[in-house]
């Protein structure tokens, strides 16, 4: 379970009564004789409950009023204070950031009416009062006028930094803005004393505009340029942001700087309301948030609430507007060619003991709760089983997993076929893929979601060890690959364990070699790995097997491998002579259970 | 991708909920199966693009069927505002009143729409339930006689049907595998898949459709909610082969039932897995097959599950193949199926039965 960044913004909360300025009629927040906010903010926090997470930190990009009347703010802190009490969340783990609406116009009027002489100093004092006092109530801290960056938290590698954007607007409004010089000494001093953790900067207003023609969002555009300079020099590689009302992300025109905007949580008429969560995956010194986009589904049904229904955005149907991957560190992967060309016998050894030791980059799936539930599926239903199991005269083990029984349960089967495609969208698989094949029964079963999911061809194979059992027609694959139409293919199987049945399938003559001749590259998901290397990507490939296992086997260097879960069994240690050797199937034990038909 | 789209020769057709279903299941995680019934933007965004990007073959009519679709989402009219901007000619087919009203089209009044009570299907008892609407709903245009009032989807599905069927019919010349006669032709299920993948899904949907108004009345198939184990006797679909393991998969998200993966009976009965094949006293199954031609893998799989003290509920099928007269056939033993292959088309098909034995002519 990872750490996750909870980012809400726009929540316009309007005093409908008008006694101070136009109502914002298109906001589920508000202030209204008979209304109460507490069930929107309820149906909000119960749907993040569900969302797993270790530690959570909220941000608030701004615009948390309509027009910053004190009415509003009042209501702000009962909303805010439910939201932080309901999802357990510290004040420290807040960045509560003002937005232009925030800002109260008519104190700065009532200044300059008082007073020709008011500073710029005095009011940014009073256009920020109400929202001062907010700040307070819920941080117990005072909100700093003086400085741009007022606010951080430090969570895993990250210190996200609380930035007030503000500047420039006044009575009329205006654009964000963040004085050159004053902002540079801030981010250098940060930069300074957290050399080791990946800036984030969280502000209101856009830098990127999704509605506007230019690429200047709603900021100055002179002051952009400075700012995109001092991002890049102080190596800033995602903004977050709001302002726009619409959830999007991008890079800044001409960078590789991510700016991301959560849209706004409460919008009650056009683009739906959302927010977004940014999970926090670290994987050795690789470093990036996983972008999840949810909506508020309005939908008028009879079965959801006056809201309407929380919902994940699936990343397809979104990549045209979304980055799925912030990548805030990356290590460069290492050529690995150099071990092959070593001498056999010093190749053996470096495969065995170093194969996965050397500056090599793992490649390998993770995510804790899938993982996780798939084994608890696995204990609860008695799923492994202990015996003598039988797939070839060379392939047993005296451990065997029931997938068949694991696909039983309808809630169970839906999850596995979302497992799959989890691993598909996190390893980035699906780019390219020719072809989808669900291998074996189970396969077939696991890989359905798959096959509708992705305008893709799709087919079906049975396991090799199974070929004899079927008849000629279950047996093709029924593609032609001479034209080499089919360069990466995607097969989905149950369980691996030495990757021998699939290069079997590839390699062989009888089986379909003529087809993956043709192939460029097979990549192999699975829900387990049984076998007993480390987990990488590369453990199939025939040039990495130990010198023992590729006697008999087939030449297949093209797979790329991806697994759920690895939980090794254990191999039958009985020789060629199994039969004589072994005394409970020599004494017929009864505990033998074969998957295929002696010859 | 999309499943639902014909080419009548007049106009071209979608089938809303089957396309919502399509969506709500397999692209997002909505996972309410066949049970879905509120049109999202996400599916009007695939038709969207599906019209763009594949064309409509040059015909500039659309038919968008709204049977067993109760609400849309919010903003959706803008799709079929733009398809209108572009020059085509719509007709929505059996809308409610709600529905016109929510999209903005209430002030529309044209003369060749046709007010109708819109039936459908109470989600906990199948009930029909009755709503104002239009089974024919036109825009401003005039002369709108491309849709026929009597038009049926049906028809034109198993036209497609055939017509796909010829396309996988393999000479076979062979003794059937599984019983005593021969049989011209194989009819390659798994070649269908393979290269029609969307009209197979279509068809699959409409043999959830059909399962659930065969059992669901009768109370064997119960109401699904997401998350509640409470139905202590639904059905359980049993596959029982390398295809019907993917049809299996499929129904079971598209009605929320459970599945028994049976090992292999048909073509070659092989049955490995003697381990926990769990058969559960007094449960009831339904046999799931891709193809039924005589009938015997079915008998022998309803055999297993009552010997194991199971409750054979009856067999589905993409297609199946009717031998007896349809006034011969008992009905619990008639295989419920989208497609079947009879006098009708049997030459057609060159599918035919044969034996050794003479004729009596």
């Amino acid at each position: 379970m990872n750490n996750i960044i909870i980012h809400i913004s726009d929540l316009h909360i309007s005093d409908q009564s008008e006694k101070f300025g136009r109502a914002n009629k298109s906001t589920y927040l508000k202030i209204e004789t008979g209304y109460n906010n507490s069930s929107f903010i309820s149906q909000f926090t119960d749907y993040l409950k569900k969302i797993p997470n270790k530690r959570k930190v909220l941000i608030l990009t701004g615009d948390i009023s309509n027009i910053a009347e004190k009415t509003e703010f009042d209501e702000a802190v009962k909303i805010i204070s439910q939201l932080i009490t309901d999802l357990n969340i510290s004040k420290d783990d807040i960045l509560i950031i003002p937005g232009d609406h925030d800002i109260h116009r008519d104190s700065i009027k009532n200044k300059l009416r008082e007073s020709d002489g008011a500073t710029k100093e005095d009011l940014t004092i009073v256009k920020q009062a109400y929202f001062s006092d907010f700040y307070k109530t819920i941080k117990g801290s005072e909100f700093k006028n003086e400085t741009l960056i007022f606010d951080n938290i430090e969570i895993d590698d990250i210190m996200l930094l609380g930035i007030n954007s503000n500047s420039i607007v006044e009575q009329n409004g205006g654009h964000g803005f963040l004085p050159i010089e004053k902002f540079e000494a801030e981010l250098k001093n940060y930069r300074e004393t957290h050399a080791t953790k990946e800036l984030i900067l969280c502000l209101h207003h856009n830098l990127e505009g999704e509605h506007e023609d230019t690429h200047f969002g709603q900021w100055n555009k002179e002051n952009k340029k400075d700012l995109v300079a001092i991002f890049d020099r102080y190596n800033i590689k995602c903004i977050l942001n709001g302002n726009e009302h619409t959830p999007n992300s991008k890079y800044i025109s001409g960078t590789e700087i991510i700016v991301s905007d959560s849209g706004s949580l409460s919008s009650l008429s056009g683009i739906d309301a959302s927010f977004k969560t940014y999970e926090i995956k670290k994987n050795g010194n690789n470093l990036c948030l996983e972008n999840s986009t949810y909506g508020l589904r309005k939908i008028n049904g009879v079965s959801e609430s006056n809201f309407g229904s929380w919902v994940k955005y699936n990343h397809e149907d979104i990549k045209s507007t979304e980055i799925k991957n912030f990548v805030l560190r990356k290590v460069p992967s290492v050529n690995k060619e150099v071990v092959i060309e070593l001498p056999i016998s010093l190749e053996e050894e470096l495969i065995t003991n170093v194969k996965h030791d050397y500056n090599t980059e793992m490649v390998v799936y993770s995510d804790e709760p899938i993982q996780t539930k798939l084994y608890k599926i696995i204990k609860e239903k008695k799923l492994f089983h202990q015996g003598h199991f039988h797939w070839s005269e060379t392939s047993r083990a005296h451990n065997w997993i029931d997938i068949a029984r694991l696909l039983e349960d309808k809630e169970d089967l839906y999850f596995i076929n979302n497992a799959i495609i989890d691993v598909i969208e996190k390893m980035n698989i699906i780019t390219n893929i020719d072809l989808i094949i669900g291998l074996g029964y189970e396969g077939n079963i696991m890989s359905s979601k798959a096959s509708v999911k992705y305008d893709i061809s799709y087919t079906f194979l049975p396991y090799s060890y199974r070929w004899k059992d079927h008849n000629e027609f279950e047996n093709r694959l029924n593609f032609e690959n001479k034209d080499k139409r089919f360069k990466k293919v995607l097969l989905i199987t149950d369980v691996v364990n030495d990757g021998r049945t699939i290069r079997k399938l590839v390699g062989k003559e009888s089986r379909e070699k003529k087809f993956f001749d043709n192939v460029e590259k097979i990549i192999v998901v699975s829900l387990f790995y049984t076998g007993q290397e480390e987990v990488n990507n590369d453990i199939l490939n025939y040039n990495n097997l130990p010198l023992i296992q590729k006697d008999g086997d087939e030449v297949v260097n093209n797979i790329e491998f991806y697994t759920i879960k690895h939980l090794k069994v254990e191999k039958c240690p009985y020789g060629e002579n199994y039969k004589n050797e072994c005394f409970i199937l020599k004494d017929n034990l009864h505990c033998v259970h074969k998957f295929y038909t002696e010859e | 991708m999309i499943v639902s789209k014909f080419n009548t020769g007049d106009f071209i057709y979608y089938d809303l909920h089957s396309e919502e279903v399509i969506t709500s299941n397999f692209i997002e995680d909505v996972n309410l199966g066949i049970y879905c019934d509120r049109l999202q933007s996400i599916t009007m965004e695939r038709i969207s693009s599906d019209i763009t990007t594949n064309g409509t073959e040059g015909e500039k009519k659309i038919a968008f069927d709204f049977t067993n679709i109760v609400a849309v989402q919010t903003n959706i009219n803008s799709y079929f505002t733009t398809l209108k901007n572009s020059g085509f000619s719509l007709v929505f087919v059996n809308i409610t009143k709600e529905i016109i009203a929510q999209l903005g089209y209430d002030s529309i009044a044209n003369s060749d729409n046709i007010n109708s009570t819109v039936i459908f299907f109470d989600k906990t008892t199948l009930s029909p339930l009755k709503r104002e609407g239009f089974s024919l709903f036109y825009f401003f245009e005039n002369k709108n006689d491309f849709f026929p009032n009597n038009f049926k989807i049906e028809p034109v599905f198993k036209e497609h049907f055939k017509n796909k069927l010829k396309l996988y019919c393999e000479n076979h010349d062979k003794q059937h595998t599984s019983s005593y006669v021969y049989l011209t032709s194989y009819i390659n299920i798994k070649k269908l898949i393979s290269h029609e993948k969307q009209f197979c899904l279509y068809s699959i949907i409409k043999l959830a459709i059909k399962a659930l108004k065969e059992w669901r009345q009768s109370a064997p198939i119960p109401p699904y909610f997401p998350g509640v184990k409470s139905e202590t006797n639904a059905p359980i679909l049993v596959c029982q082969s390398l295809n019907s393991s993917y049809f299996v998969s499929v129904l079971s998200n598209l009605l929320k039932l459970d599945v028994l993966i049976l090992d292999k009976i048909g073509p070659i009965n092989k049955i490995y897995n003697s381990m926990n094949k769990s058969i559960i006293q007094d449960r009831n199954y339904i046999v799931v097959s891709d193809l039924v031609c005589l009938g015997t893998e079915v008998k022998i799989v309803k055999n297993i599950i009552e010997f194991l003290g199971g409750r054979y509920l009856g067999n589905i099928a993409l297609i199946k193949t009717e031998t007896l007269k349809k006034s011969d056939i008992i009905k619990k033993d008639a295989t419920v199926a989208v497609f079947s292959i009879d006098r009708t088309n049997n030459k057609e098909l060159k599918y035919f039965i044969t034996t050794d034995l003479e004729n009596n002519e």
